[in-house]
């Protein structure tokens, strides 16, 4: 076994200071305190990305949601993120747990678009807006307010969230950047 | 690996017979490929494993990538989704290839390069599909085919969203191929669903 030499412990210290990019994988959620993380999310078609934040504390997650509901099928743990409706109250919990407060969170959605037009069953038909209406139904359910969003279209998406401004930003295929 | 009871998990023999038609159904398409572009079809890399549904993007070279898709739906006696996937630049010359143009002379894709690259999909899906469908006796009916400029991730998201219904891995078919005289390349991925692979294994242990 290898052991952390102080070295390594060092520079992990100094990169957590430094601006840190977190990948948020399909169906997962990230939660941070660290003023200076990024939380990401690379080519999102019919999936969306829910940003929540809260300023006071600088705390922020990302979660990467693939399908409006589990009916109540239970999670494995590998992809917490994956369903709107199960997925929401979980990234409000994992943010509680680092010192954010409910009546200071906002939310920043991104994704849902129709980028494939057919689908081989009525569930999975327009999938995306789908995504979008649980996801918005979740955050109610939890008391949250959205600030922004950009959803739907045609295009995938690209989306960041910068923990210490609560700054979404959105690239898509077509357009470029656009800031929330 | 961790699973769980809601994880694919396929037996060695399962994984085996699996393995057995969709290596038939690839040398089909290919075959089908290389009849309609009348030149020879090399596959450069066959490979059938599982992975996280959150890797398969990778397998394309990234979520962020900007690649040209084929999508084809499928349903009839199982559903699910077969992608094509080539980078924007091989997109061009295949499409050189399929409408028989001289290399490099195509520069951007409108309606009628379009087509070309559904009729390709076409050919390879059906052509897929038909090797599998024929040898199990089963009816697997392909949608007309999609074409999309757009990140893979995004291309890839319909599929996978089937797939984490059942499942957090993906059992994915991935062949590369390019032609024999020209620099051209592409990836062709079969995402089978749960369901899907329940009825095809379950046909193929009833023979």
């Amino acid at each position: 076994m290898v052991s952390k030499s102080p070295a390594r412990l060092a520079k992990r210290t100094e990169t957590q200071a430094e601006e840190a990019s977190i990948v948020v994988g399909l169906g997962e959620i990230w939660v941070t305190r660290n003023p200076k993380a990024v939380l990401v999310t690379f080519g999102l078609g019919s999936c969306v990305a829910v940003c929540v934040y809260d300023l006071e504390v600088k705390i922020a997650g990302m979660m990467h949601v693939v399908l409006p509901s589990g009916n109540n099928s239970t999670l494995n743990g590998r992809s917490p993120g994956k369903y709107a409706d199960s997925g929401t109250p979980l990234l409000i919990q994992r943010m509680e747990n680092l010192g954010a407060a409910r009546t200071r969170m906002v939310a920043k959605i991104a994704g849902g678009a129709r980028v494939v037009h057919g689908a081989p069953s009525e569930t999975l038909m327009d999938i995306g807006q789908k995504n979008v209406e649980a996801v918005k139904k979740a955050l109610e359910r939890e008391g949250i307010t959205i600030s922004a969003f950009d959803t739907g279209g045609v295009h995938g998406r690209s989306v960041w969230l910068k923990t210490g401004s609560g700054l979404m930003m959105v690239r898509t295929a077509s357009n470029g950047y656009i800031q929330f | 690996m961790e699973t769980s009871s809601k994880d694919i998990t396929l037996s060695k023999d399962e994984m085996r017979v699996w393995s057995n038609l969709a290596i038939k159904g690839i040398d089909n398409a290919m075959s089908g490929l290389a009849t309609m572009v009348n030149r020879q079809i090399d596959i450069r890399s066959l490979s059938l494993r599982q992975v996280p549904a959150k890797d398969a993007p990778a397998v394309v070279g990234g979520s962020d990538k900007l690649v040209m898709g084929i999508y084809l739906t499928f349903t009839g006696d199982a559903t699910g989704y077969i992608v094509l996937v080539h980078p924007p630049e091989f997109a061009l010359t295949m499409i050189d290839m399929l409408l028989g143009n001289n290399p490099g002379s195509t520069a951007n894709i409108h309606e009628m390069e379009q087509s070309a690259l559904a009729e390709m999909g076409n050919i390879i899906g059906s052509s897929f599909l038909n090797a599998i469908a024929d040898s199990l006796g089963l009816s697997l009916r392909p949608s007309p085919p999609e074409v999309i400029l757009d990140m893979a991730g995004a291309i890839l998201d319909a599929a996978l969203a089937e797939i984490l219904q059942e499942s957090d891995d993906v059992i994915l078919a991935e062949t590369t191929f390019n032609t024999g005289d020209r620099q051209a390349s592409g990836t062709f991925l079969v995402l089978p669903s749960l369901s899907f692979l329940k009825v095809v294994l379950g046909s193929a242990g009833a023979k």
